[in-house]
């Protein structure tokens, strides 16, 4: 039944991935270091001199193994060859990042941390202060040479008030296109009051909020104690991550006090529509806990939350579940990301094949570039 | 064409807050007096058929000014379904959770001491 | 967008042969366990009299915010009614009557929160007194059965407990509870209760609570409502229960074992088995477990009840499509009776009736679950 629901006229299609006027990637990612972060911390800063005791091991830095490409050594293509070309010791800088992205035949794209994404756990606030404008700075040095790249700045959500400094320092940087609030070990979560200097700065400096996860949490919400491999981490981590921070977001009433933009990324787009069912059942069921909204929590979905499409599930093999969540969602929500250098499934051509039939050819051009360059004022 | 059904007698209502339901013509149709008034609503709940009007009556809660405070307003004029909890407003019979949900409601008119809901 | 309508699709619900209850509840009182217990549990019968709230003193359960649907549901003095008052196995047969329900396989409403009992003595005392009271209580009626329950604080007593009861007509599965299970489902700490459960036909149904879990992995701190919990505690429960069953092998260690999934709906299985299978083909020395992607165990021997659905009334044709990706032949209908957000038969066969065929949807309604839980 599905692969006759989902088919659009022939007319409607989009040839192939050629056809296509841009393709902007909305999740590309730098690798930053521990040594280049630190190059762009004043000498005075405790911090710094903390920072460098640790021998500039990520792992004394940052709580943990959070950073996806430390398990990179162990991910196959599928076919036992190993994918991992790049040492998270290694910088990869932005100029790097574009070269691979016009290898892949991407035109322009949105950068985000590597390490970073693990800010959210660093324990000691101040570290994660600095470590967060380090890494803005280092970041807006490398996009200078990169005319097709820009970023999103990263803020440390453990002290919201500098977070909102921060974001106000850096919005009226060219290459500063939307923040980054590291969405895995977020806690509180983010509809908490705490995070209202965060929102309010976003919101008025007209930037949207980007959410990646990565594994490896050990905040409460969710942990990974139990989990006996890495896959097992993998399989469920992101999602839960993703839909508990939803949850507090949507329930605690963040979209009703503010207009911003929500780039949701890293667990892919498969649990969206049931999540959105579970959302308004509760919302509809148990209205009296959920005040703070004023329409169903899909009504918000669909207005500012936008979903990249990375990672894809592997193999592809005529599994018509991507090209149908992406219908149940609607495409003009739906962001293609390729989690480059990362990631190396999640080509324009992956997403473009699973969609060719089901999308017409003006979604499909949404979907690889105009909802980005919208969402993000490209 | 105006139906109009008798309901009940005004003398059946134990004060605001009461209601009777009744059955009139295979379907069941709840009159609840609030405030003095009268308002009268099919027994039917959209979501999954279930019996709204033999529901509690309830005030509802919203947020204060900054979006953050809970505040709760004593009127209890949201009849919830016994079923799944969905609510309604009795004098409009929309739900407060999302305007676009509503379940009938009848014109509740009174005379000579009887109540009719019209529609 | 083309409907597809199949030639023999259903048009109505009396047209079904036989609608079964997947996931029906009963409540056991505290007094109705207690009064069943064997000899041997004196500690616990002693700390019951003795404790002032004994409920909560073993119970590490606690909900950020009352569970007001529930509360609404209460007969109330204004003479407003409500779906049921005590949830004794008479009001689950009532309720299950009145929503056109024929069937129903019996699970715990009080006992769901057994994983957070912290001692052992007191889990097993539990788990005997509850099954001996589920037991008389199925005598009763003839559309019922039931799950025993297992404590998983002690999986050796629990494969006794199997082989005690496993010959009852009424006893149709094992009922190994999911929130809060530590460790989760996969690990070989379980192997006697898989064990005995396959020695004796019965398949593993896995239900979730809705608040309130401390343990790990997933833990309620920080959602500040019922709501923001209940949200996330099924479907997590599961996600994280399933997974650590398939890459630990389970399956393969016991072939003929089947896991019913219960009380988280179903729209999060194709992101699961999507993702699950991607683990397989990208980590696969991470997987030595399994010889097969776990896509195919699924398809073999795991069963998903769909209640609640969700709401999907704004795009009903979601709902099917969903169907479609998990597999009719792997859902059974369940209702949920009488808790309050049950849904009635109608909620799932309006959706999915036009778009498959009779067979299908009388499999889903019911004959899978006939099948299952080897039902009369
Ligand atoms: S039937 Fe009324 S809330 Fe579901």
């Amino acid at each position: 039944m599905l692969d006759n629901a989902l088919q659009v006229p022939e007319a409607d299609r989009l040839g192939s991935v050629e056809d296509l006027d841009r393709i902007v990637d909305a999740d590309a990612q730098v690798q930053e270091t521990p040594e280049a972060l630190l190059e762009h911390m004043d000498d005075s800063s405790g911090a710094r001199r903390v920072i460098s005791l640790t021998e500039l091991r990520h792992d004394m830095i940052y709580a943990g193994p959070s950073s996806y490409p430390l398990y990179e050594y162990k991910r196959t293509d599928g076919d036992d060859g190993p994918v991992a070309e790049d040492d998270v010791s290694e910088t990869i800088g932005a100029a790097e990042v574009a070269e691979r992205a016009t290898e892949a035949g991407i035109d322009d794209g949105v950068v985000n941390p590597t390490l970073n994404l693990g800010l959210s756990e660093v324990n000691n606030d101040r570290f994660a202060v600095a470590l967060a404008s380090a890494y803005n700075d280092w970041l807006l040095s490398q996009l200078d040479d990169c005319p097709n790249l820009v970023g999103n700045a990263v803020v440390a959500p453990q002290h919201p008030e500098r977070a909102a400094e921060e974001i106000d320092r850096v919005a009226d940087e060219d290459d500063i296109v939307g923040i980054q609030l590291p969405a895995s070990g977020l806690m509180p979560p983010p509809g908490h009051r705490q995070y209202e200097p965060l929102y309010d700065a976003a919101e008025s400096n007209d930037l949207p909020i980007a959410m990646k996860s990565t594994v490896g949490n050990k905040s409460f919400g969710q942990q990974y104690w139990w989990a006996q491999s890495f896959p097992e981490d993998f399989v469920y981590q992101h999602g839960f991550v993703q839909m508990r921070n939803l949850t507090s977001i949507l329930f605690e009433g963040i979209p009703e006090q503010y207009d911003i933009d929500f780039v949701i990324q890293g667990a892919g787009i498969g649990f969206v529509p049931f999540f959105t069912h579970r959302l308004d059942d509760h919302y509809l069921e148990l209205g009296y806990e959920i005040p703070a909204l004023s329409q169903l929590p899909s009504a918000y979905l669909s207005e500012s939350f936008y979903w990249t499409t990375n990672p894809m599930n592997q193999p592809a093999g005529g599994d018509p579940q991507f090209a149908a969540m992406v219908n149940m969602i609607g495409p003009e929500n739906v962001l293609f990301g390729s989690d480059l250098p990362h990631g190396v499934t999640d080509l324009p051509e992956t997403v473009v094949d699973r969609l060719a039939d089901t999308v017409t050819a003006g979604e499909l051009a949404a979907v690889m570039a105009e909802n980005t360059e919208r969402v993000y004022g490209l | 064409m105006t139906e109009r059904y008798a309901i009940a007698d005004v003398d059946e209502f134990d004060g605001d807050g009461s209601r009777v339901i009744s059955e009139v013509e295979g379907q069941e149709i709840a009159v609840f007096r609030h405030e003095g008034e009268y308002y009268a609503l099919a027994n039917f709940c959209i979501h999954q058929a279930g019996p709204l009007c033999e529901g509690a009556l309830s005030g509802s809660i919203s947020t204060d000014e900054d979006g953050w405070d809970w505040v709760y307003d004593d009127e209890e004029r949201y009849i919830v379904c016994p079923w799944h909890g969905w609510m309604f407003d009795i004098e409009t019979g929309r739900s407060p959770k999302d305007e676009r949900y509503a379940v009938p409601t009848y014109d509740a008119v009174v005379e000579n001491g009887t109540v009719y809901a019209v529609r | 967008m083309t409907q597809n309508l199949k030639q023999q699709s259903l048009t109505s619900v009396d047209e079904l042969e036989t609608i079964v209850d997947a996931d029906a509840h009963a409540q056991a009182s505290w007094d109705d366990i207690i009064s069943h217990l064997d000899d041997g549990h004196e500690r616990f019968e002693r700390f019951f009299e003795r404790s002032p709230a004994p409920g909560s003193e073993m119970n590490l359960y606690h909900s950020p915010t009352p569970t007001y649907l529930y509360e609404d549901m209460k007969e109330r003095d204004d003479g407003s009614t409500g779906l049921y008052e005590d949830a004794g196995l008479e009001d689950t047969a009532a309720v299950t009557a009145r929503i056109g329900v024929d069937k129903g396989v019996v699970n715990p409403t009080l006992i769901l929160n057994l994983n957070f009992v912290r001692e052992r003595d007191y889990a097993v005392a539990i788990m005997q007194g509850y099954n001996d009271w589920l037991v008389s209580e199925l005598d009763e009626y003839d559309n019922m059965v039931g799950n025993l329950i297992v404590a998983a604080q002690d999986p050796h007593r629990s494969a006794e407990e199997i082989d005690r009861l496993a010959d009852e007509d009424d006893i149709a599965g094992v009922q190994l509870l999911g929130t809060a299970l530590v460790p989760p489902a996969g690990h070989p700490s379980y192997d006697p209760i898989y064990e005995a459960a396959e020695a004796n036909g019965l398949p593993i149904s896995m239900h979730t609570s809705g608040a309130g879990m401390k343990p790990f992995p997933e833990q309620s701190f920080w959602a500040e409502t019922y709501a923001e919990d209940h949200v996330t505690q099924h479907p997590f429960a599961h996600i994280a229960n399933a997974t650590s069953v398939l890459l630990n092998g389970v399956p393969e260690r016991y072939p003929d074992l089947r896991f019913v999934f219960q009380e988280a709906g179903i729209g999060y299985v194709p992101y699961l088995i999507g993702r699950l299978d991607t683990a397989y083909h990208e980590f696969p020395s991470e997987v030595p477990a399994l010889s097969a992607p776990p896509s195919e165990y699924v398809s073999d021997t795991f069963y998903w009840c769909t209640q609640p659905l969700g709401h999907t009334a704004e795009t009903p044709r979601h709902l099917a499509w969903l169907v479609e990706l998990v597999g009719p032949e792997n859902l059974l209908f369940a209702a949920d009776a009488p808790h309050p957000d049950f849904d009635t038969p109608e909620e799932l066969f309006d959706r999915v009736r036009a778009y498959f065929s009779a067979d299908e949807v009388a499999a889903m309604m019911g004959e899978n679950a006939v099948e299952v839980y080897d039902i009369e």
